[in-house]
């Protein structure tokens, strides 16, 4: 993802999505954050197990915000491309940013340690998922869960 | 669990009661984090789900039986949320599965790609060692046509050197011949009739006829003498080679009446029969082309020595002729050749030089030691 996306980190200016936004502060904003995502996930239409796991996504994306930055904003949106609708979470933070973000997103790479956890573990519990950061600089999740089409993740309900 | 902000570490069974107390996103959050927790901890699926049951048996079923089957919905959304971070790294593994698969399948394709262009390159060295094996065979084969060429050009000059020492013997003995037998029977005869004629009648006719026959047996004798000496000039064995060709040429210039200066050198009385021999062949085949082909007027056969050979050199005033023509064409005259060969028979040196308006210049040095008082040409 090109650096050049990451002027609007440098500004704490809304995300522009109010009602869907929650500043993240503490592990209280992080149990708001999962209600809201697990609610819009809910109205969308997910079955309740992949709810809990965009849940589980927000708790990890939302917790990287609280261990390493102390402060910054999430939005959860609704979105529908060519009829295909999805649930859309953008985290964004001012922290100090990943120097290194490919060796971040690997596999047991994270401060605490575990597979599955942190940041990578939010990418695989995701249908997409991106990330702009660099040292100083903040870092920007965008994170995406479509709908199933007809017949998939039929073992997932 | 290491976030500043959380309470102190909760247990399953603590998480449980807390969610069935109040169900709530705080609650499930807690559930979450207990899962979390226990992969950190290294436990797997089957743990947490033992662990399930086992605070359903001690919280749940304990006090009220009933209870799991009334809050089995609740107690399924708190599983789930235990068990998903499970999922996320099962769903991890599976994706980078699959991108390994790929990665797998493209390198297969690369592994056949390389064995087939392996196989080409193998296919392609093998071809060029067959092609240089063809080659070192072919130069081989032509190497040894070439020393088979040089083996049969060593026999043929061999051959022509047996030829042309069996010739000069055949020559000699038939000069000899002619000279003792034949000349000595003519002589004979030519005693007799001079007997006949001295005691003849005075018939007039008979006399004549005794005097012709006088007259055609010396001219016989000297046709037989003349003969032999060209054939072998008896000077050359009796009286060298400077005498032989003092002879020749006197004999030369009478019936041809082209002049011919003959020179000498000290070193001439000293070579052997072979080589003076070779010299005089070579003078007097030289003589044989100027009268021949030259129209030359003026001829000098003149000798010099150098340290290592005696140097004869027969020069004319005449026409000149391409050399290499003359040597290099079959031309059914063995001349040149047969001077070539003779000069070669003794290790010498042959040349010609033939330039219109210069004549022709024959140059033969054979070699020869010269004895002190030789004068020897710097």
């Amino acid at each position: 993802m090109p650096t050049a996306t990451l002027s609007p980190l440098s500004t704490l200016s809304p995300l522009g999505l109010s009602d869907s936004q929650t500043k993240i502060r503490s592990t209280v904003d992080i149990v708001i954050a999962r209600q809201r995502g697990r609610a819009t996930a809910t109205s969308l239409g997910f079955k309740e197990a992949e709810v809990t796991l965009i849940a589980a996504a927000i708790s990890e994306v939302a917790r990287n915000i609280v261990d390493h930055a102390e402060r910054g904003e999430l939005a959860i949106d609704v979105i529908d491309e060519n009829g295909r609708q999805g649930i859309r979470i953008v985290a964004r933070d001012q922290g100090p940013g990943i120097a290194d973000v490919p060796k971040a997103m690997t596999y047991g790479y994270s401060t605490r340690r575990g597979i599955g956890m942190g940041l990578p573990g939010a990418k695989w519990l995701m249908d997409e998922f991106a990330i702009v950061s660099a040292a100083g600089q903040g870092t920007l999740v965008t994170m995406t869960k479509w709908m199933p089409q007809d017949g998939a993740h039929a073992y997932a309900a | 669990m290491s976030h500043p902000s959380s309470s102190p570490p909760v247990t399953y069974h603590g998480a449980l009661r807390d969610y069935l107390a109040r169900p709530g996103e705080a609650t499930l959050q807690q559930a979450y984090e207990v899962g979390r927790a226990a992969m950190s901890a290294g436990l797997g699926v089957f743990d947490v789900i033992r662990l399930h049951h086992q605070a359903l048996n001690d919280d749940v079923a304990a006090r009220d039986p009933t209870a799991i089957v009334r809050c089995a919905p609740l107690l399924e959304k708190f599983l789930l949320e235990t068990l998903s971070p499970f999922e996320a790294a099962h769903r991890g593994f599976r994706r980078s599965w699959e991108g390994l698969e790929q990665l797998n399948t493209a390198l297969a394709g690369h592994n056949e790609a390389l064995a087939l262009s392996n196989a080409q390159l193998e296919e392609e060295v093998t071809l060029r060692q067959r092609t240089e094996a063809q080659l070192r065979e072919s130069k081989d084969h032509y190497f040894e046509l070439f020393q088979k060429a040089h083996a049969m050009e060593e026999n043929l000059r061999d051959l022509s050197a047996q030829i042309l020492t069996a010739q000069e013997q055949e020559r000699k003995r038939i000069s000899r011949e002619l000279h003792d037998e034949l000349g000595q029977t003519l002589n004979t005869a030519n005693v007799a009739i001079a007997i006949l004629s001295e005691h003849a009648t005075p018939d007039v006719r008979l006399r004549k006829k005794i005097a012709e026959a006088e007259r055609l047996l010396v001219v016989c004798m000297e046709k037989v003498h003349a003969f032999a000496c060209e054939l072998r000039p008896p000077m050359l064995d009796d009286l060298g080679v400077h005498a032989a060709l003092h002879s020749h040429v006197v004999s030369f210039k009478r019936t041809t009446k082209i002049a011919v200066k003959l020179g000498s050198h000290p070193g001439l009385a000293r070579i052997d029969g072979q080589r003076g021999e070779v010299l005089f062949r070579v003078a007097q085949e030289a003589l044989n082309n100027v009268l021949k082909h030259a129209h030359a007027t003026h001829v000098t056969i003149d000798f010099s020595a150098t340290p290592e050979a005696l140097c004869m050199q027969i020069a004319d005033d005449g026409r000149a002729f391409s050399v290499e023509d003359k040597l290099g064409k079959p031309t059914g005259r063995l001349g040149l050749l047969g001077m070539q060969e003779r000069v070669r028979l003794v290790h010498g040196t042959f040349v010609i030089e033939s330039a219109v308006g210069r004549g022709t210049r024959v140059t033969v040095q054979i070699p020869f030691t010269p004895a002190v008082g030789d004068t020897v040409a710097a």
